[in-house]
């Protein structure tokens, strides 16, 4: 590219830098964004800072609707339950088991998943051929199925599903970083390391793994998006986290008994989830995009 | 060809040994006694258990169980239910039409509303009927299925009052079940109103339809939407136009055709949501299906009904998922050139 200003120095954004100079450009992806760091902030800070405890039970205000409505209170932003419990703080509270639990189950299936993925990736022959057939079986089960079997196994309750999502989401994992790395095995920048004499994990390490990241990044973008759903259609089965926690599915479920007296119990959960994971799957949308499109000013 | 359905056949045989192995070593991983989980029945005397005990294999070792265990799979026993002491083969296809009747019109109605969309936005990339079809979609794609099941009941059955909120039908009529598949039964019984009962069961169909079909609608409009833009692009859609097609002509010549044949492979992940929004949305419209009896199944530590659901299920996913894939290599010509030229 010619340089009408030869005097001072021009810096070329790496690829990385691309990128994201690409998603910026996109205002949708952007807001989405921040509302993902929003809700992050939320998930860890919130715990803190929310006005009531989640279980703390006030009797005088029973059923109290949203503040705005004129029956409503304002020591009570979005009203009480059904046991005077304040449906902010609940929901603030639900944000970081909900969310935040998503976010480290999906980092730990990554983990697992990716370096799973890479022996299988890099092995040949009989050993990742029954590997894929394994893969193929557990991929072929519907997760919501194989969830609720494993919390069969180990009973009902929070820390069993975050068990289940996590055994179901570690598949997924495996599949995509197992295709990605089939992928650049194939090119040629690879056959030119293995002609310089580089060993299978330095090959792995420096060529392939650079290369892959986005990839995964983008996985775990649909990873938390799916374990956010896992979790709270556990939570509203009744098979995750159990009746009176403030977890979003297991708020939707209490709420079904009130639904025709209380609707802000069925509206105001579902409405948060629905903003968490609408941002969640644009943010990833965003990011497929800019790494499609990046190359292109 | 032939080579092609055997590694499929063969894929499909392991795939489903594992899966059998996977629901065989849940009868050991339950809580509780093998024997009991395995046939069913809670309460035994001393000589029964030895006796099942026998006739289970459970006396030997890990890999005679097992083929004993594919010998009784086959033969469709898979013990009795631990709630109701029913064979569970028998509970199992009593459900399972009201399931299939409920997906398979939510399926109708994702096609019907989902490749005519997802053509269009893809026909019209870029414009603003595109962006409006996408940006709706994209929307719908993450309302959770649970909550749209609880909106709908909240908008259409207590504030409009407009339709009922659970169950297949009415408790006024009584349907004899012969089929299982409610819409056949009214036509096979000898009720005297049958249109009366005929509307009152759309009646109580719309709802868990349409909350069904939410998310594979969307699914489709994006696939049929790239695989359309794919389309568009290609050479030969030029040569057409420069021949001097109408739009119509090219659309349903050439453009609907080829963008449908890839997306076909796809469907199998369809089935996948398709099964587990089934899951939730008949616990939400209390639909006497496979889902419901499930959870049922879950609540009441039914783990016979569980392991039996597991393998029955899974062997489904993966038997569609196969036919799919082949049915694929038939009908599109541009994979089986691709398959004949690497062999």
């Amino acid at each position: 590219m010619p340089q009408n200003d030869i005097y001072n120095e021009v810096e070329y954004p790496g690829p990385y830098q691309q990128a994201w100079g690409k998603f910026k450009q996109n205002h949708v992806s952007w807001v989405c964004f921040c509302i993902v760091m929003f809700f992050i902030f939320v998930a860890v800070i919130g715990p803190f800072i929310s006005p009531y405890s989640p279980y703390h039970q006030d009797t005088g205000y029973v059923l109290l609707p949203p503040s705005w409505q004129s029956a409503g209170n304002v020591h009570f932003l979005l009203g009480t339950d059904d046991l005077g419990r304040d449906v902010f703080s609940r929901l603030i509270h639900g944000t970081s088991l909900t969310f935040g639990i998503s976010l480290l189950v999906a980092f730990g299936a990554l983990v697992i998943g990716v370096s799973l993925g890479a022996l299988a990736g890099m092995s040949k022959g009989i050993r990742s051929s029954i590997f894929n057939h394994l893969l193929d079986a557990i991929l072929s089960i519907p997760s919501l199925l194989l969830a609720v079997v494993i919390v069969a196994i180990l009973g009902p309750g929070l820390n069993n599903t975050i068990w289940a999502v996590l055994l179901v989401l570690i598949p997924q994992f495996v599949h995509r970083t197992q295709i990605v790395i089939r992928d650049e095995l194939k090119k040629e920048y690879i056959t030119a390391a293995r002609l310089d004499g580089a060993s299978e994990f330095h090959i792995l390490k420096n060529s392939i793994f650079p290369n892959i990241i986005e990839s995964i990044i983008l996985q775990y973008s649909l990873a938390v998006s799916a374990a956010m759903l896992d979790i709270a259609a556990l939570g509203f089965l009744g098979l995750g986290a159990q009746h009176g926690s403030p977890e979003w599915g297991a708020m939707l479920s209490d709420s079904i008994d009130l639904i025709y007296r209380a609707s802000w119990l069925a509206i105001l959960p579902g409405i948060t989830m629905f903003l968490c994971l609408l941002s969640v799957n644009t943010v990833g949308h965003g990011l497929r995009n800019a790494l499609k499109h990046r190359s292109e000013s | 060809m032939f080579v092609y359905l055997l590694r499929r056949i063969n894929l499909l045989f392991t795939t489903l040994i594992v899966i059998s192995v996977m629901s065989f070593s849940l009868g050991h991983l339950f809580p509780g006694d093998p024997v009991i989980n395995f046939s069913g029945k809670p309460s035994l005397t001393y000589s029964e258990y030895q006796d099942l005990s026998q006739t289970l294999a459970l006396d030997k070792s890990y890999f005679e169980q097992y083929l004993a265990y594919l010998k009784r799979s086959f033969n469709g026993d898979f013990g009795v239910s631990f709630s109701s002491q029913k064979p569970i083969l028998d509970e199992f296809l009593r459900v399972l039409p009201a399931s299939i009747e409920l997906s398979l019109y939510a399926l109708l109605v994702t096609l019907v509303f989902g490749l005519p969309l997802g053509l269009l936005a893809g026909i019209k990339n870029n414009r603003l009927i595109d962006r409006i079809i996408f940006s709706v979609a994209t929307i719908l794609n993450s309302i959770p299925i649970f909550w749209v099941g609880l909106l709908f009941i909240l908008i259409f059955t207590l504030n409009m009052n407009w339709l009922p909120m659970s169950g297949r039908l009415t408790l006024l009529y009584e349907v004899p079940s012969i089929t299982g598949f409610l819409l056949v039964d009214i036509a096979l019984s000898d009720l005297a109103n049958k249109s009366y009962v005929y509307t009152d069961a759309l009646r109580h169909l719309i709802l868990p339809t349409a909350t069904l079909a939410v998310l594979p609608a969307t699914l489709v409009i994006g696939m049929m939407r790239s695989s359309v833009i794919h389309v568009m692009g290609m050479p030969y859609i030029k040569a057409a136009q420069t021949k001097g097609l109408t739009s119509w002509q090219l659309i349903t010549r050439h453009v609907f055709r080829n963008a449908l044949l890839p997306i076909i492979p796809q469907f199998g992940l369809l089935f996948n949501t398709l099964v587990t929004s089934t899951m939730i949305t008949e616990v939400i419209f209390s639909w006497p299906g496979i889902g419901n009896w499930i959870i049922e199944a879950i609540y009441q530590r039914d783990f016979p009904a569980i392991q039996a659901s597991l393998l029955i299920v899974a062997s489904m996913m993966i038997s569609i998922n196969v036919l799919l894939e082949i049915a694929h290599m038939m009908v599109n010509p541009l994979m089986r050139k691709e398959f004949n030229a690497t062999k």
